[in-house]
């Protein structure tokens, strides 16, 4: 393990830097901010400093259904569907979307689509995940090398993405932190219960005082020896920047109990986006995917969920705010293309993920589900996984070889 | 690195806690470890997940309540009655002692012998196996 994340840490600062955190509160409300927006989207006239760029990963955990996501308009998708096959005019035509349709839950993403904003890529997949959910989120969360530090552990390293003004570089929210793992980076099972438990009789400043007292590190002690002593007054930061926004004084206050899931994750990571400039990377997972039975409705309420708190999270960025954020989906397999005899699905291999940004080349489909051409009744792999990640570490500002091993080619989404 | 269930079970069995199961299940489930429940078939992660912020808040309000429901007429008890913080560490299954710091925080901050207990099962010696 490396120490970067843990030498990383500056407590101290966070008592005092309430002056550095920016509160812009620029909201996008309609008009002027889309006109803006399209301005900012072409960002050749004025391209975003790599530094300034975030990645938001968006972990669909279970295994999304790819062929149930951007549904083909192809007969031997019916035939291997003949109770889940969605009928053409149940689906959400998109111009551009040549010869397939999105799941009707997915309507709200279509602002985004037609904005410029937001592409689709098909057959996507490492050749090292297997159909064991452990397996695979184990290959996806590692960018396909070997080592236990998450490939956006190791960019944060490689990029030695260090900014002496902010605590809070990179975030893991929900379900699913180890893509970050080995960062140092804070992790939030859920970011609506945080509340700081203090002992009876001492004041809250008393307790911090103690804990900062005891997270002393000395230089006799490894790096898991060090994380450990810091862990406390680490979740001490991270649970005043999470209060600094549930804080209804705050510029954008959210409210925690109204937006469950996915939902009050992103919208967790759109208020910190607001506040801190220097976040880089925002984690956020939810599980729920793995549909063996009873498909049709439990994805139709899955989609609808990653629809509305994907386009709610678009909505709520300030226009710069979206010309310098990247939103990625992730799942550790695609399903098999055959129903089972259960109304769903069961593991399979390559599947479909969106991109959403500022920089995205958006209003195309990247990519194919290769129906033509299954191997074993699997979708195969037509664009590898890997080179999606390399086209999100290159919009990152890189590197790309240093942290996954190879530099391929861009896919055209950037 | 102790997860969270040994680091329970050890805090309880040290201090003679008596803990609602109702609590324990709170307290584990916000730690991120039911027993029996694993997050795959391989069982619990290794290392330094145990160290993410929901976790860390959700160990240290375990140790509050923990000390809160400490025996009285116990070891660990009586040893932070006597302020002795050498024999509070071997009572809390750590025979070498806390850190220097840690002895110096415990003494300014442990006002009371309760206090003491609840802030030795904070300190990250505690975690570290």
């Amino acid at each position: 393990m490396t120490s970067v994340g843990l030498s990383r840490r500056r407590f101290l600062t966070i008592a005092g830097s309430g002056a550095l955190w920016m509160t812009t509160g620029c909201r996008s409300g309609g008009g002027p901010g889309r006109a803006i927006h399209t301005l900012g989207s072409a960002a050749t006239a004025s391209p975003i400093p790599t530094g300034d760029r975030v990645l938001v990963l968006v972990q669909l955990l279970g295994g999304n259904d790819g062929l149930g996501t951007i549904v083909p308009l192809d007969g031997r998708y019916h035939d291997a569907r003949p109770t889940l096959g969605l009928a053409d005019e149940q689906l959400v035509m998109l111009p551009g979307l040549d010869g397939h349709g999105l799941h009707p839950s997915l309507a709200p993403l279509a602002t985004a689509w037609a904005d410029g904003d937001l592409a689709f890529v098909a057959g996507v997949g490492f050749e090292s995940q297997s159909r064991s959910h452990f397996e695979s989120r184990d290959v996806w969360w590692r960018g396909g090398a070997s080592g236990t530090d998450g490939w956006l552990a190791r960019w944060m390293q490689a990029a030695a993405v260090d900014r002496p003004d902010e605590p809070m570089e990179a975030l893991a929210l929900g379900v699913g932190p180890r893509a970050l793992a080995g960062s140092g980076a804070s992790a939030v099972a859920d970011p609506s219960d945080l509340e700081w438990p203090v002992p009876e009789g001492m004041t809250a400043a008393e307790f911090e005082s103690f804990l900062l007292a005891v997270s002393q590190q000395s230089a006799d002690e490894t790096a898991l020896e060090q994380a450990a002593r810091s862990a406390p007054v680490a979740a001490l930061s991270t649970q005043k920047i999470l209060a600094e926004i549930a804080d209804p004084s705050a510029d954008d206050p959210y409210d925690p109990s109204a937006a469950p899931g996915l939902a009050l994750q992103l919208r967790t990571a759109a208020s910190l986006l607001a506040l801190r400039p220097g976040l880089r990377v925002v984690t956020v997972g939810v599980e729920g995917f793995d549909t063996h039975a009873d498909q049709a409705a439990t994805h139709a309420t899955l989609l609808s969920d990653v629809a509305s708190a994907v386009s709610g999270f678009w909505a709520d960025l300030a226009p710069a705010d979206r010309a310098r954020t990247m939103v990625l989906t992730t799942s550790e397999f695609g399903r098999r293309v055959a129903e089972n005899g259960s109304g769903g699905t069961d593991h399979g291999r390559a599947g479909v993920h969106l991109v959403l940004g500022g920089g995205v080349n958006g209003g195309q489909l990247i990519g194919n589900h290769g129906l033509g051409s299954l191997t074993d009744g699997d979708l195969p792999i037509t664009v590898p996984a890997v080179d999606v990640f390399a086209d999100a570490l290159r919009w990152l500002g890189g590197p790309v070889r240093e942290v996954l091993g190879v530099d391929p080619p861009a896919t055209g989404l950037t | 690195m102790l997860a969270p269930v040994p680091w329970l079970v050890g805090a309880v069995r040290a201090t003679g806690a008596r803990l609602d199961a109702r609590v324990t299940t709170r307290l584990l489930r916000a730690a991120g470890q039911i027993p029996l429940m694993p997050p795959t078939v391989a069982g619990w992660p290794p290392g330094d997940e145990w160290l993410s912020s929901s976790s860390t808040i959700a160990r240290l309000d375990a140790a509050i309540e923990v000390a809160e429901s400490a025996d009285p007429a116990g070891t660990v008890m009586d040893a932070a009655e006597r302020g002795d913080l050498d024999g509070l560490a071997w009572a809390l299954g750590r025979p070498d002692g806390f850190r220097r710091s840690s002895i110096d925080a415990l003494r300014t901050y442990g006002t009371t012998p309760k206090r003491v207990v609840a802030l030795a099962l904070c300190t990250p010696e505690l975690v570290i196996a």
